[in-house]
């Protein structure tokens, strides 16, 4: 084979017999069939994969995932690349039209639309985590729909500058370009194959469309991604928690080390980039003619305690004390941003309202929603606000569960 | 730039220089090295476009004083080789050596000089050096310097190499001009590659870090999961390495251009000097032509015949391995813990030189019983993995603390198995590691696996070498087959086997975000 693979350099002689043409031209015929085989089993699994990924959601553009949503009001769904999520939900915003709609970090994740009866609302919220990227997000959403009120998560870190550092490469990827496609395909496979040894019979049961049914709620998890991890985002775009979150890590999750200081960088004070965007966003709003109301989403009373009084932690939160402070506040509502903070509601006691230190249960929203209430502009910018209602519904929850599945599969539409 | 961006742009425009290429297949082979050279030009800018200028520098300079060495008489020929040699490999060790000495100096002196370590520089002077040392021995000289960037910067093998000389690659004419059968072995190689690649080395990465992360940090591991994580570290630098190795002798395939083997189942080895024969070969090669062999001569003449056996063995061998081995080690980088890991395996190298040269009766008979052999090769695994602990260590502290750990020095107090039940599961803990994470059974299962594949099965020279997968002339090493049913064919099984090589070794790599290859550093 060698020599045969020799003789067709362009060493070849010309005057080389037809006898060792023969036998070299068959060699070079069987080599082009052996490529020709590669390329087809390679184009072969290629379209089983794309097949599979497309069948799991796994691979499909996040757009497209959230159309099927739209008539399937039962369905979860959790697009696998986060940097996708903000382009579902811009697409199930356009779909719905809501009169209302909230945006931002992942503290607004429990916002349902049952809070805000009888106004339509989506929760387009873990979608955007900086000022810079609420300002984008906000202009895409009104570029795309004609809400009333748009609600973002106003937090004291947002106005650092280090946060921004941290966290601007959460920015969404409007675009599905191939690098997200092949991230998706990507996530199929390691899906399947993780070492519990459930993922093949997951995929198995998105190829077939025998998907599971949430644990706790009358929900259907819809691909690869929210059938594994029980989790996703329900109709009105509102976050379906794992399990775990909730029942075995809560207590750890409470805990300080574990909760959002952690998470969040300390910052001396805040900065005037961050607000000049959010004064900024504010102008886009009025423009649009968009009322624009921030919201400082509950944190857990001993986190907050913390902050105020923590005499070593003192340096870092100095945003916390620029934020909470009265001429921020008057610079807020001069921008026209109605300021509602929550971060000292009498709600933030109670460890049942909290999945973790910064993170609201679905009752403890509730619980929030009905505080904020007694604040004279968010009563003003939601006049028709069932209050009533939510504190019946408040009132209705009777077990550790209902703490975090209140409404369940109940949407307004 | 994202994984998937740099594949597009990689295959575009390997895409563009087959094309390029076939459709000047008649063309002369000038043309077709200009493409080559046009296509690497293009490959090196996206990778690093600041170091474009210096290589484009050294290629033009190297270039001129190859043809003054042609041109000049005698007398001049060893100083325009000094010239070169000083200014090639004077840029090599100021751009390692230079940056880290300024900011030695402290933050008044470590000015920003914006003199980034151009991309696979090591690898393009030690071209140059090759070409310059065979040149003023009467070697083959580029006719242009498109001749030479397409031999300096050849974008299959521009990071990592393997290192061919001059003569050896430029003569082969059949650049450009593949055939089926090239395209068989290139695919073949390429699947292999980058499987070994981007699939098991990030695998086996995973367990390497769960010891070293605590092993850097201090902490005490267990001995037997130091040794785990050694073996683990070693076995992630050789599938990282020679799978780029294998990939880009299978790139250069598909241009039509053999390239050398550049391992050859280094942990079959049954000796270090066999290690260093199996191991990164271009790179020994290299050495053992321009400086082993040539500190060897110096050394023979200077003590003469007549001196007796030990000095001769001084001078003749453990000095100029020695030597050898530390600037391989410095080579590496500008950290102390390189030179000691070369002068670790010089050491090494010169214990078994000493074996053989003065082992008498006591190494015959040890050669001549059943189990030498096992126990040689279990010797040098061992050493070799053994010497990770120093090549991968921050500071030479650190190295040493880690040599302690696998002879059992700094053994913890706390149990070696992380569990009292049986694991049953390939997540269950089964070792601890003195940090976060214990080793499970699944690390435990893909060790395994993977001292199977090096340990049994052929390497991929081997199972192509049906087909003269690399260039084995100019005393580059011969490869010897493997056994018949490992041998690739072009039947549509073996097709079937490249193809998934190809397409999920692809998967992997487009999923991601894996900064560089582990040799990208150096």
């Amino acid at each position: 084979m060698t020599m045969l693979v020799r003789s067709l350099s362009s060493k070849e002689s010309p005057l080389a017999s037809s006898a060792t043409l023969k036998p070299a031209r068959a060699a070079n015929m069987r080599g082009g069939r052996f490529v020709a085989w590669v390329a087809g089993f390679a184009l072969l699994q290629l379209s089983l994969l794309e097949y599979a990924g497309w069948a799991t959601f796994e691979a499909r553009p996040p757009a497209a995932a959230a159309r099927i949503q739209q008539g399937n009001m039962s369905s979860v769904f959790f697009p696998t690349d986060a940097r996708h999520w903000a382009p579902f939900k811009l697409q199930r915003i356009a779909d719905e039209q809501p009169e209302i709609i909230s945006i931002g970090n992942s503290r607004c994740g429990e916002l349902r639309s049952a809070m805000f009866r009888p106004y339509k609302f989506y929760n387009a919220c873990l979608s955007a985590w900086t000022v810079p990227q609420l300002r984008d997000y906000f202009n895409r959403i009104t570029d795309v729909s004609h809400p009333q009120l748009v609600i973002f998560s106003m937090d004291y870190f947002q106005v650092s500058n280090s946060y921004q550092g941290i966290e601007a490469k959460r920015a969404a990827a409007f675009a599905y370009g191939f690098g997200g496609h092949t991230a998706g395909i990507a996530s199929l496979l390691g899906l399947t194959f993780e070492p519990n040894g459930r993922g093949v019979a997951n995929l198995w049961n998105c190829l077939t469309h025998n998907y599971p049914k949430h644990p706790r709620e009358d929900l259907t998890m819809v691909g690869l991604t929210a059938a594994r991890a029980a989790a996703g985002f329900r109709w009105d775009g509102s976050l379906v928690h794992q399990l775990p979150q909730y029942d075995a890590e809560k207590q750890a999750r409470l805990d300080f080390k574990d909760g959002l200081l952690n998470a969040i960088p300390g910052a001396p004070h805040a900065d005037e980039e961050q607000l000049a965007e959010l004064a900024g966003m504010a102008a886009d709003a009025r423009a649009k003619g968009v009322l624009l109301m921030g919201i400082q989403f509950p944190i857990y009373a001993p986190t907050v305690d913390f902050l105020d009084h923590d005499e070593q932690y003192r340096p870092y939160a100095g945003a916390w004390r620029d934020f909470e402070s009265a001429p921020l506040k008057k610079r807020f509502a001069e921008m026209g941003i109605i300021h509602v903070d929550l971060s000292h509601a009498a709600m933030n006691g109670d460890p049942e309202n909290f999945l973790d230190t910064a993170h609201p249960s679905e009752a403890g929203m509730v619980a929030a929603m009905i505080e904020a209430s007694g604040n004279s502009e968010f009563k003003a910018a939601l006049p028709k606000l069932d209050v009533a209602g939510l504190k019946a519904d408040l009132a209705g929850v009777s077990n550790y569960v209902e703490h975090y599945h209140l409404y369940k599969s109940t949407f307004v539409k | 730039m994202h994984n998937s961006d740099y594949f597009i742009l990689f295959i575009a425009l390997l895409a563009g220089v087959i094309i390029a290429l076939h459709l000047t297949s008649r063309a002369s082979l000038d043309v077709r090295r200009a493409i080559v050279a046009f296509g690497s030009t293009i490959v090196y800018y996206e990778l690093d476009p600041h170091g474009l200028p210096v290589c484009f520098g050294l290629v033009g300079i190297n270039w001129v004083l190859a043809r003054a060495l042609v041109l000049a008489p005698d007398s001049r020929k060893s100083m325009l080789l000094i010239c070169g040699l000083t200014l090639d490999l004077g840029l090599l060790a100021a751009y390692k050596y230079l940056g880290a000495l300024i900011a030695e100096l402290g933050p008044t002196h470590s000015v920003e000089l914006g003199l980034g370590f151009p991309l696979g520089l090591s690898f393009v002077v030690f071209r140059l050096v090759s070409y310059l040392v065979d040149a003023h021995s009467g070697g083959e000289v580029a006719r242009s310097p498109l001749d030479l960037l397409c031999y300096a910067l050849f974008f299959p093998a521009i990071l990592c190499g393997p290192l061919i000389r001059y003569e050896p690659m430029m003569t082969q004419d059949r650049l450009g001009r593949a055939n089926s059968a090239d395209w068989s072995v290139g695919l073949a190689l390429v699947g292999i590659g980058i499987f070994k690649n981007f699939v098991i080395s990030p695998a086996i990465a995973l367990v390497a870090d769960k010891v070293f992360v605590p092993l850097l940090a201090g902490q005490s591991v267990p001995t037997l999961s130091a040794w785990i994580g050694m073996i683990a570290y070693g076995f992630q630098i050789y599938f990282d390495f020679s799978g780029y190795s294998d990939a880009a002798i299978g790139v250069a395939r598909l241009l039509g251009v053999e390239l050398p083997a550049n391992f050859h189942s280094p942990f079959k080895a049954r000796s270090m000097v066999d290690f260093w024969q199996r191991w990164h070969v271009s790179l020994t090669r290299f050495l053992t032509i321009y400086v082993y062999n040539t500190v060897t001569l110096d050394m023979a003449r200077r003590i003469g015949a007549k001196a007796n056996a030990a000095k001769q063995f001084v001078a003749r061998i453990a000095y100029p391995t020695l030597l050898v081995m530390f600037l391989m080690g410095i080579w590496h980088g500008n950290q102390l813990t390189f030179a000691l890991f070369g002068l670790y395996h010089g050491a090494l190298l010169i214990v078994n030189h000493a074996w053989r040269s003065f082992g008498g009766h006591y190494r015959k008979a040890a050669l001549a019983t059943n189990w030498w052999p096992a126990l040689s090769v279990v010797l040098t695994f061992l050493s070799v993995a053994a010497g990770w602990a120093i090549f991968r260590a921050g500071d030479a502290q650190a190295a040493f603390s880690m040599l302690a750990t696998l002879i059992g020095v700094h053994e913890p107090a706390g149990p070696l198995l992380a569990t009292a039940q049986l694991p049953g599961h390939l997540a269950d803990a089964v070792l601890t590691t003195g940090g976060a994470t214990p080793l499970t059974v699944g690390d435990l299962a893909t060790l395994l696996v993977l001292f199977l594949i090096v340990g049994l099965l052929p390497n991929s020279n081997q199972i192509l070498s049906r087909f003269n997968p690399v260039f084995e002339g100019g005393g580059y090493p011969k490869i010897a087959a493997s056994a018949n049913a490992l041998k690739l064919s072009l039947s549509p099984a073996w097709a079937f086997s490249v193809s998934c090589l190809l397409v999920w070794s692809t998967v992997a790599y487009l999923s991601s975000d894996r900064a560089a290859l582990l040799y990208f550093h150096f």
